[in-house]
């Protein structure tokens, strides 16, 4: 009795897995997750057009491959992964971190304006003349200056 | 006719050459009689282009199909306003409106009365006739002729037609204002070259081509602002700015030239970063050529890019490489001369802050060249190729210009010279507190909880709330001393000082753009779903009713389009038609977007795909916040730019600080 249990069970299981393709064409695919995925991907036909933004064949295909992935169970990284194994590094739309020297792409801007500020600190440093500050709060604005001296020209202009 | 325009871009060539070596030989042998010659050889030049110029556009307007770039780019059913649009829409073309726009610019600066005793301006002719035979170069030797015959001498009795793409009202301003903005950007940079072979390196540069750059810039923000408009109506994917190398290229010098903008106010006033102001107009010119060149040289995939041949590559790098160096040298050799004047008074001043703005700017403009130039790097060194798109730019730029915009917010308000904490507190205490309320408040309101979102949100919110505390406390002052009212006092303050209140139009204008921004990327609505005739599609508030789809000729053109009755929140709001056209002589279908806009929001619907004859279609809907604020705020920072540098009263500078 208990082996027949097993046996029906056994094969309960490799039902469940044989019919796991057909079951995979139901499965509800998380949009959200979706247009996550198709964001970080490139049309791969020669089109230079981010995933998202294509509606051409190559697009949809892509489109439904992704589905498919999803549909089968694979996470994000898997699905770009496989992705990358048949269309090369080229279909993702960013450099993938994952890849050390595209580390490069990513810091290097960043990097540069570290570089910049720090130039702009040590410039500073030696421009700034650092007078003794008391007394020296201006007490009217910039622009109640600029009126002033305004109103002063045209005063001038007319009596002189 | 086609044969005199061909001469005329020979006779410009010729005489630009002569024009070049008239005023070398004037200017050595003090040859006043010479140098008249000269400047006839640059007005020779200018009516030589605008010839040929004519010459094209009647060639495309008659469809004489015996040209070969009127049979590629015209067909007889053509509007006539896309019919000069065909003008720029190729290589040839193009370079043909370049040289135009750049034989007028050399005109105008060298024929100005202005000009007429500036001992740098036979300098500034030769350099900017130079770049133009460049260009005239291209189109006389390599494979650039626009008024090339038709292979083989048979005429056809149709044209091929212009891209579908090409024909919106946008590609018909984008590309020339683009060029306006590319080519004006070209005559500072002869000032500035002048100034230093001449080794007459005051601000004197600076100030007379003041206008010519902020025009420059002028016109290329509205060409950027068009390619965008463009892309969003015409391309059909749902936005209007993608990262494309070609699309980086005119934003680089964008961002460098509005550095350029800002820095050169500090030689003004206070006679210092001269070594950095004369780099800045050298990258910022050196940029506008790099675009010309990705768009022409194929060494980038781009959407924009125009097919021609490797030797055009080249040529522009060595023309490229050849203007760095000289440019350079020239900076490095007059070094001495470039010393700066004055010290800062402090770091908490307008100087350091404008400093702050020229590192994130350059910044920005660095990020967009580094990952547009990236893949080719990648392919040297790793012999990979990868892709840097949207989200690299996004998630890279998306700070740095961020923190541009808090900075425009900040630099306005710190006084010259120097600032102090009071200063500080008089000026940001209100606009900060409200913008933190705005940004926690929109937090918590907008859908999706997004951090970034409220974040921008709220650093937006702080720029305009200084830029309107400004006018409220300028018309205010103005109001206490005069006795005016508020509009007349707001209206007399703001021509009494345009530079300053154009400025701030300016900066009003660039955060509505913002504001659109951050709307359709952050807290855009996506759906794509496919119906049958009789079923809806629900995207936020809005519910389109898909009723099968229906077919009309228009002209040549067959147009498939689907009627769609549309509600909001449960009321008709009328119908949206999104189409696909098919075109009698182009084989890809277009796609015509259909937009229901208002202030808050676009419904932006495309019809991707149909089957069974259209009784299925798959739509995509999409709804995107705060868009018509992009097109409100471009226009609003044309304006703000007029406004500035219109002549007359109030458009001086302000006073020279001497400490």
């Amino acid at each position: 009795m208990k082996f027949k249990t097993l046996i029906i069970l056994v094969m309960l299981l490799l039902t469940i897995i044989g019919a796991y393709p057909a079951f995979a064409d139901n499965y509800v695919i998380d949009e959200k997750l979706f247009k996550e995925i198709e964001s970080n991907l490139m049309c791969t036909d020669g089109c230079g057009m981010y995933l998202k933004s294509c509606d051409n064949q190559t697009a949809q295909q892509m489109r439904a491959e992704i589905r498919e992935k999803m549909g089968e169970g694979m996470k994000p990284e898997q699905i770009y992964g496989f992705m990358m194994s048949i269309y090369g590094e080229e279909v993702m739309a960013a450099p993938p971190a994952s890849i050390p020297f595209n580390i490069v792409a990513w810091v290097t801007p960043f990097l540069a304006i570290l570089g910049g500020g720090l130039i702009i600190y040590v410039a500073l440093d030696k421009w700034v003349f650092i007078k003794k500050t008391e007394g020296t709060e201006p007490d009217v604005s910039e622009v109640d200056m600029a009126e002033y001296e305004e109103l002063v020209d045209d005063e001038i202009k007319k009596y002189f | 006719m086609a044969d005199i325009g061909y001469l005329s871009l020979i006779l410009a060539f010729a005489i630009s050459i002569y024009s070049v070596i008239a005023f070398i030989v004037a200017v050595k042998t003090d040859n006043e009689r010479l140098k008249a010659s000269a400047k006839g050889g640059v007005a020779a030049v200018c009516l030589a282009t605008t010839v040929a110029s004519s010459i094209l556009i009647y060639l495309l307007m008659t469809s004489d199909f015996s040209i070969e770039y009127v049979y590629s780019y015209t067909s007889k059913n053509l509007p006539v306003f896309y019919k000069l649009s065909a003008f720029w829409a190729g290589n040839a073309g193009s370079l043909l409106l370049w040289s135009w726009i750049l034989a007028i610019y050399t005109a105008i600066v060298t024929f100005s009365k202005k000009h007429e005793h500036d001992e740098k301006l036979p300098y500034v002719s030769i350099i900017l006739t130079i770049m133009n035979i460049f260009f005239l170069l291209l189109m006389v030797f390599l494979d650039a002729n626009p008024f090339g015959k038709i292979p083989g001498g048979v005429v056809p009795a149709e044209g091929a037609g212009l891209n579908p793409m090409l024909q919106n009202p946008g590609m018909v301003f984008h590309p020339v204002t683009l060029y306006l903005g590319y080519v004006g950007f070209a005559v500072p940079y002869a000032f500035a070259m002048s100034a230093l072979l001449l080794k007459r390196v005051d601000d004197s540069w600076i100030k007379v081509t003041r206008r010519w750059t902020v025009v420059a810039w002028m016109f290329l923000s509205l060409g950027n602002l068009y390619g965008a408009q463009w892309a969003y109506v015409e391309l059909g994917w749902g936005g209007f700015w993608a990262w494309d190398p070609v699309e980086n290229a005119s934003f680089i010098p964008w961002l460098t030239g509005t550095a350029f903008l800002h820095s050169v106010m500090i030689q003004e006033r206070k006679d210092m970063l001269k070594i950095w102001n004369m780099t800045l107009i050298i990258i910022t010119f050196l940029t506008t050529i790099f675009g010309t060149f990705l768009v022409r040289s194929g060494v980038l995939q781009s959407v924009h890019s125009f097919a021609t041949n490797q030797a055009f590559g080249a040529a522009f790098l060595i023309f490229m490489s050849m203007a760095a160096l000289v440019s350079f040298y020239l900076v490095i050799d007059r070094i001495n001369l470039l010393k700066q004047g004055n010290q800062f008074e402090s770091y908490l001043s307008k100087e350091s802050s404008f400093l702050i703005n020229n590192l994130l700017l350059l910044g920005a403009a660095f990020a967009t060249f580094w990952g547009t130039i990236f893949p080719l790097v990648s392919e040297a060194i790793r012999g990979v190729k990868v892709t840097v798109s949207v989200p690299f730019f996004n998630q890279v730029n998306g700070p740095i210009l961020l923190a541009t915009i808090f900075v425009m917010g900040v630099c306005p308000l710190i006084a010259w010279q120097r600032s102090t904490l009071k200063n500080l507190r008089n000026n940001f205490l209100w606009p900060f507190s409200l913008a933190i309320v705005v940004g926690i408040g929109l937090y918590f309101y907008l859908p999706g909880k997004s951090l970034y979102g409220a974040l921008a949100f709220g650093v937006s919110a702080f720029v305009i709330l200084t830029i309107l505390q400004e006018f409220y406390r300028g018309t205010a002052v103005r109001h206490r001393m005069t006795g005016e009212g508020y509009i007349t006092a707001l209206g007399k303050l703001m021509v009494r000082s345009r530079r300053r209140y154009g400025g701030y139009t300016v900066h009003l204008g660039i955060v509505l753009i913002v504001l659109a921004v951050i709307g359709s990327y952050g807290y855009n609505t996506e759906v794509t779903k496919q119906v049958s005739a009789g079923e809806s599609i629900t995207a936020g508030n809005y519910t389109l009713t898909f009723n099968g789809l229906q077919e009309k000729p228009e002209g040549e053109n067959t147009i498939v389009f689907a009627d769609m009755p549309v509600t909001k929140n449960g009321k008709s709001i009328g119908k949206i038609t999104p189409e696909k056209v098919f075109y009698a002589t182009w084989d890809q279908p277009g796609t015509e977007v259909a937009i229901k806009g208002n202030l808050t929001e676009d419904l932006y619907v495309i019809l991707a795909s149909w089957e069974q004859g259209g009784k299925v279609a798959t739509f995509k809907v999409n709804i995107n916040p705060l868009m018509s604020w992009m097109w409100i705020g471009g226009y609003i920072m044309v304006l703000g730019t007029i406004f500035a540098v219109w002549p007359g009263k109030g458009s001086q500078l302000g006073p020279k600080y001497t400490q």
